[in-house]
C-alpha cells in the first residue's frame, strides 16, 4: 500500500494552492448575526430548537441560503500604499506584520441546495429537512515561512534560529442530508430540537502532523531540516478527473459521516428568554481516492551542506541552475512517502452558542450571543449583542455589534422582507466590511429566497399559564 | 412599500458591485513588487584526497595504493610489442610423399574372381628433419591436414586406407578410408585437428602405412595405375612436449609514456625520492629464460636530453627466468626491480632530466643451459611488461598546475551582490597559492577572485622523521570574496574560469614529504547572495 515513489505533484499542486490563496480569500462565518435574526427559517440550522414562526417554508433550492464571506489577515491599506503617480506599492513588510498576528484562518461556508420544513402535530412539533454543500477550512500559515519567503533564510526572525515553517490545512467539502425534529415541552417554555445529519465527503485534507523545523548555520550556511509531516487527503490527488466520474459517485462519492446537532431555549417569563446549541459533533470517514503524504524518517534531521567540487564545476556555465539542483537535493532529502488507499477519519468543526433574549414587547428583542468553533486544537470564541426589531410579521430588521477574529470593529445587519409567499433575508456580520473594504479585513453576506407558509399560527407557541383547578384540553391559541 | 422592500438590496448590490469593480481597478495600478531576498547558501563540501585530484584532472590514470597508504603512480607498457609465441620457437613444413601402384595380370586374375587387398606400404616422416636441435615427444595438432590427391585409370568400388600408426584421435587409432577409385584425378582433405602424434619411442618420427584394398570387379586390369601424391601439413601445434632447442629474440625498443603531473611537472620541479624502474617477464611457455637489459634510457623531448643508464646496472642486467611447471595454471612470473638501492642511485639520474619516456630493449635467450623439457600450448606466451613507478614521496617545487573552465554568468542582473566565503581545512603536507581569474573568450583577464593577491593555503604541519603531516594538524584558511553589483556585471564577458596552483612542500620545496591517500583538502564554499526579482504582476 505504500508507494515510495516520486510526489504526486498535482496533489501538492492543489493543496498548496489551497493554502496559497487562503490568505487572499479567507472565508470565516461565526453567523453571529442571523443566529437571532426571527422571521428567517434558515435560523435552525444555527440552533434546532429555533422553530421557525411560520406554519411551513420552502427554501428556492440552491438560493435559499447563500453564504459569502471575505477576510483577510490584514486589510487593503495595510499591504498597499499610494505613491505620488496614484500607482500602488505593495508593503510586504506590514504585510508580514499582520499575518505574523493571525496566523489562523477559517472558513466555514456553503449553500443550500433544499430546505423544507413544517409544523406538525398542530404546531406542537416541528420537522425540517435539507441539503446544504458545505466547506470547512482550517489554515495555519507560520509567518516564519513568509519571512524565509520574502526576505531569504538571512531574515533576522529566522537566521540562525530553528524554526518551524510547515503549513497546515484542514479543508472538508462534503454534502450535508440532515433531518431536525423539534417540539415544545414544559408547558410551552422549553423548545428543544436536534438535528441527525448523513454527511457525504466529497474532498478532505487533513493535516495529523505539521512540522518542518528549518535552521541555517550562521557559520557555514548548512541548512538543517527535520520534518514530521502526515497529510491524509481524499479527492484531491486527481481533482483534474474528479468529474469523470460516474454520476452516483459524484453524488455519493463512498465518504459516509455522521454528525447531530443539539439546541433548546427556555423561555424564562415572558421578557427573558436563554438558549444554546452545538453543532456538527460528526465525522466522515474518507475511503475514496485517499492519498496521504508522510514523512518516510519522521523527526530524522538532515543537512544539505553543499554539493561536490566537481558538480559545482558544472555550475559555472549556468548558474542558474544552481536553485533546481539545490531543491532536488532537498527533495532527495526531505523524502515524502505517497501511501494510496488508506482509509481515515476526520472530525467536522464542532460549534457551540449560548445566548440570551431580553424582550420588553413583541417587537423589539435584545440578544446576547456567546459563540465558538472548536477545531483542530484551536477554540474560535466570537461574541455578539444585537438588537432585533420584529417590525411586522413580514419584516424584519436587525443590527448587532460582533467581536470576532480579534476585530472590535464589526458592526452587523440584516433585513428580512416577505412580500406575498416569497421572503428575502439578506445578512452580514460587518457592514463597514462590506463599504469601507480597505479599512477592514472581513466582511460576510448571507442571503435567500423562501417560499412561506405564513398560516394563522405566526409566532411560535406562548407558553402555557400554569395550571390552575383543572387542565385545559384545549389548543393553546396564539396570538 | 414595495420601494422599501427592495432598497437595502439593491443598496447591497450596488455595494458589491462597487467593491469589486474598485479592487479591478486599484490591481491594475499596483506596482510589480520587488523581490529582494537575502539567501545564505551552501555551495560545496567536498573532501578532494590527493588521489581524486589526480584522477579527476586526468593528470595520472594508475595508482597504487600500499597498506600504509602511501601512493604510487605507475605507468606501464604492455601491449603485444614483445610477445614470443609458439610460432616463433618452431613452425613445421609440409612433408609430400606418393604412392604409385600398376595392376599386374596375376592380381587382375584374383580380382575377378574375389575382393583382393594389396600388401600394404609404410612411410616414415621425419617432423624435425628441418628443425636441428630440436625434439618432438609428444605433438596435438591444432590445426593440420593431409591431401591425398590421386590418379587413377579405372573404376572399382575398392578404396585405399591410411593408418597413421603412432597417432590417436579422442584415443582411438587414426585412420581414413578414401572413397571408391574413380578413373581420372580428384582429391581428398583428412582433417588431423585433435590428432594426437605420440613420439616418445622415435622422437619426431611418424609413419603413416598405405594398403589398396579391391573389390571383386573386371577391373582394373593388367596396367591400370593407381598414382596417389599425399601431403601431411601441421598449421598450428595445439600443444607440444620435446625439445626446441636454442633460441636469441631481440626485439625492437619500446618505451612507457610518463605523465607526470602534466604541464605541472614541466613549470615545477619535483624530486622523487624512490623512483622505481621494473621489468617483468611473464612466461607460460614450459622453457627457460635467460633475459638481457640491452638499453634502459629515459628521454625528455621537450629539452632533448637523454639519460642511458644501460652500463650502469651490472649484473642486475641480467636476470633468469624458469620455466613453469608443467601442470601450472598460471605462468610463471620474474621482475627484476632497479631502484636507486640497487643501482647506486642511478635511478634519481633517470629522472632528474624529467623524462616523458623510459625506453627499453631486453634480449631473450630460450633454454641458455641447453637441457631440459620444453612444452606449451597454444595459448602459451612470453612477455615482457615495463613498470615506472613513481612513489609520491619526496620534495615538490613550484609544481604548478592549471586548468580552465567554461563560464557563463547568466541573469547576473538579479544579483544584487555575493558575498563569496571559502574555508578551506588542509591536510596535505604541500601549501598551495591559488588565483582564480575570470577571462573573457580572448583569455584576457576581466577580474580575479583575490584580486592582486592570491590565496594561499598552508600546508599541514610535517614530522621531520615520518614526512607526514602530524596526527590532528591541519592547515586552514578562510576567506571572503565580496562581489558588488558593479564587479558582477563586469563578469557578464566573462566565458571562461582559469584557476592556478603553485604547489609547494614547505621551505620552499626543501623538504621531503610522503602524500598518503588518506590526506585531503575539506573544501567548504558557501555564499550569501541578495538577489533582486521583479516579480511582474499587475501594473509594471
Amino acid at each position: 500500500m505504500r508507494s515510495k515513489t516520486k510526489i504526486q505533484i498535482r496533489t501538492f499542486f492543489v493543496v498548496a494552492l489551497l493554502m496559497i490563496m487562503s490568505p487572499v480569500l479567507l472565508f470565516s462565518q461565526h453567523d453571529l448575526t442571523l443566529y437571532n435574526m426571527g422571521q428567517v427559517p434558515q435560523r435552525i440550522y444555527l440552533n434546532p430548537a429555533f422553530i421557525p414562526e411560520q406554519q411551513a417554508y420552502v427554501g428556492l433550492p440552491f438560493l435559499s441560503g447563500v453564504h459569502g464571506s471575505v477576510a483577510y489577515p490584514f486589510t487593503y491599506n495595510n499591504v498597499l500604499t499610494r505613491g505620488v503617480d496614484d500607482s500602488l506599492n505593495f508593503e510586504a513588510q506590514n504585510f508580514l506584520d499582520k499575518v505574523s498576528k493571525s496566523s489562523h484562518v477559517l472558513l466555514l461556508t456553503g449553500f443550500d441546495i433544499l430546505s423544507v420544513g413544517a409544523k406538525i402535530a398542530k404546531g406542537r412539533f416541528y420537522i425540517n429537512f435539507g441539503i446544504r454543500e458545505r466547506i470547512n477550512e482550517n489554515l495555519y500559515l507560520p509567518e516564519n515561512l513568509f519571512y524565509l519567503l520574502w526576505y531569504g533564510n538571512t531574515a533576522p526572525q529566522i537566521w540562525g534560529q530553528q524554526v518551524n515553517i510547515a503549513p497546515s490545512v484542514n479543508a472538508t467539502v462534503y454534502d450535508e442530508w440532515s433531518f431536525t425534529f423539534a417540539g415544545h415541552a414544559v408547558k410551552n417554555k422549553l423548545t428543544y430540537g436536534a438535528t441527525v445529519k448523513y454527511l457525504s465527503g466529497r474532498m478532505n485534507v487533513t493535516t495529523k502532523k505539521s512540522e518542518f523545523d528549518f535552521y541555517t548555520n550562521p557559520n557555514t550556511y548548512d541548512l538543517q531540516m527535520k520534518s514530521d509531516m502526515d497529510v491524509q487527503t481524499s479527492g484531491v490527488n486527481d481533482i483534474s478527473t474528479y468529474t469523470d466520474q460516474g454520476t452516483s459517485s459524484l453524488i455519493f462519492p463512498a465518504n459516509s459521516g455522521f454528525a447531530v446537532d443539539f439546541g433548546v431555549n427556555y423561555q424564562i417569563n415572558d421578557h427573558f428568554s436563554v438558549n444554546a446549541s452545538v453543532l456538527d459533533l460528526g465525522f466522515i470517514n474518507w475511503h475514496s481516492r485517499t492519498l496521504e503524504f508522510v514523512s518516510h524518517e519522521p523527526g530524522k534531521e538532515f543537512t544539505y551542506n553543499g554539493m561536490s567540487l566537481h558538480d559545482f564545476a558544472g555550475l559555472f556555465t549556468d548558474f542558474s541552475k544552481y536553485g533546481t539542483k539545490l531543491l532536488d537535493s532537498l527533495k532527495h532529502l526531505v523524502h515524502i512517502d505517497s501511501v494510496y488507499g488508506k482509509s481515515y477519519r476526520s472530525t467536522l468543526p464542532a460549534q457551540f452558542n449560548i445566548g440570551g433574549t431580553y424582550s420588553p414587547n413583541d417587537k423589539n428583542h435584545i440578544n446576547l450571543l456567546l459563540n465558538g468553533i472548536s477545531w483542530d486544537h484551536h477554540f474560535y470564541p466570537a461574541l455578539s449583542v444585537s438588537y432585533f426589531y420584529n417590525w411586522t410579521r413580514h419584516v424584519g430588521l436587525t443590527v448587532s455589534y460582533n467581536i470576532f477574529n480579534r476585530q472590535f470593529t464589526n458592526v452587523g445587519a440584516g433585513i428580512s422582507v416577505a412580500t406575498g409567499p416569497l421572503q428575502f433575508y439578506v445578512v452580514s456580520d460587518n457592514i463597514p466590511g462590506l463599504i469601507a473594504y480597505r479599512t477592514s479585513n472581513n466582511t460576510s453576506v448571507q442571503f435567500g429566497i423562501n417560499i412561506l407558509v405564513q398560516g394563522k399560527q405566526a409566532k411560535a407557541l406562548p407558553a402555557e399559564p400554569e395550571p390552575t383547578v383543572q387542565p385545559s384540553t384545549e389548543e393553546p391559541k396564539t396570538q | 412599500m414595495r420601494i422599501r422592500v427592495f432598497s437595502p438590496v439593491s443598496i447591497i448590490f450596488i455595494v458589491l458591485i462597487l467593491v469589486l469593480t474598485g479592487c479591478k481597478k486599484d490591481f491594475d495600478k499596483i506596482k510589480a513588487p520587488a523581490w529582494k531576498p537575502d539567501l545564505a547558501i551552501p555551495l560545496v563540501i567536498d573532501n578532494i584526497t590527493f588521489e581524486q585530484a589526480l584522477i579527476e584532472t586526468g593528470t595520472v590514470k594508475n595508482f597504487y595504493i600500499d597498506d600504509a597508504g602511501d601512493i604510487s603512480m605507475l605507468y606501464y607498457f604492455n601491449d603485444n610489442a614483445f610477445r614470443i609465441v609458439p610460432s616463433d620457437l618452431i613452425t613445421l613444413p609440409s612433408f609430400p610423399f606418393t604412392f604409385d601402384h600398376i595392376v599386374t595380370a596375376a592380381e587382375q586374375q584374383q580380382v575377378s574372381i574375389q575382393d583382393l587387398n594389396l600388401t600394404p606400404v609404410i612411410y616414415t616422416i621425419n617432423l624435425t628433419e628441418s628443425l636441428p636441435g630440436t625434439r618432438i615427444d609428444k605433438l596435438l595438432v591444432k590445426e593440420g591436414s593431409m591431401v591425398v590427391s590421386m590418379d587413377n585409370t579405372f573404376n572399382n568400388g575398392g578404396h585405399l586406407v591410411l593408418s597413421f600408426l603412432n597417432a590417436t584421435k579422442n584415443g582411438v587409432p587414426f585412420s581414413y578410408t578414401t572413397g571408391p577409385f574413380a578413373s581420372g584425378s580428384y582429391a581428398e582433405t583428412i582433417d588431423l585437428s585433435n590428432v594426437l602424434f605420440d613420439l616418445t619411442a622415435t622422437p619426431g618420427l611418424t609413419q603413416v602405412q598405405v594398403q589398396v584394398m579391391l573389390k571383386q570387379s573386371s577391373r582394373p586390369v593388367a596396367n591400370d595405375r593407381i598414382q596417389t601424391g599425399l601431403n601431411l601439413s601441421i598449421g598450428e601445434i595445439g600443444r607440444f612436449a620435446g625439445y626446441l632447442g636454442q633460441h636469441t629474440f631481440t626485439p625492437d625498443e619500446s618505451f612507457v609514456k610518463l605523465t607526470v603531473f602534466n604541464n605541472a611537472y614541466v613549470l615545477g620541479d619535483i624530486h622523487f625520492e624512490d623512483p622505481q624502474v621494473s621489468i617483468t617477464m611473464v612466461n607460460s611457455i614450459g622453457i627457460p629464460l635467460r633475459v638481457t637489459i640491452t638499453d634502459l634510457k629515459a628521454t625528455n623531448s621537450s629539452s632533448v636530453v637523454g639519460m642511458d643508464i644501460t652500463s650502469y646496472l651490472g649484473s642486475n642486467a641480467v636476470f633468469s627466468v624458469p620455466s613453469p611447471d608443467i601442470n601450472a595454471t598460471v605462468p610463471a612470473t620474474t621482475t627484476m626491480n632497479y631502484t636507486n638501492e640497487n643501482t647506486g642511485n642511478i635511478m634519481d639520474l633517470l629522472f632528474n632530466i624529467k623524462p616523458d619516456r623510459i625506453h627499453y630493449t631486453v634480449k631473450t635467450e630460450v633454454n641458455p643451459s641447453k637441457a631440459g623439457i620444453n612444452f606449451f600450448s597454444d595459448t602459451s606466451s612470453v612477455y615482457a611488461n615495463l613498470m615506472v613507478k613513481l612513489p609520491l614521496y619526496g620534495h615538490f617545487d613550484h609544481l604548478t598546475a592549471q586548468d580552465t573552465f567554461a563560464f557563463s554568468l547568466n541573469k547576473n542582473k538579479e544579483i544584487e551582490s555575493v558575498n563569496f566565503k571559502t574555508f578551506i581545512t588542509n591536510g596535505l603536507p604541500l601549501q598551495a597559492r591559488m588565483q582564480v581569474y575570470f577571462v573573457d573568450k580572448l583569455y584576457r583577464v576581466i577580474d580575479s577572485l583575490a584580486g592582486y593577491n592570491t590565496i594561499f593555503i598552508k600546508e599541514a604541519p610535517v614530522d621531520p622523521v615520518t614526512h607526514l603531516p602530524k596526527p590532528g594538524m591541519f592547515g586552514e584558511k578562510d576567506t571572503s570574496f565580496f562581489f558588488d553589483r558593479v564587479r558582477m556585471e563586469s563578469l557578464s564577458n566573462a566565458e571562461h574560469i582559469l584557476v592556478k596552483a603553485v604547489l609547494n612542500s614547505f621551505d620552499e620545496g626543501a623538504t621531503n614529504v610522503k602524500i598518503r591517500s588518506t590526506q585531503a583538502l575539506k573544501l567548504n564554499f558557501a555564499a550569501e547572495v541578495k538577489l533582486v526579482k521583479n516579480l511582474g504582476a499587475g501594473k509594471k
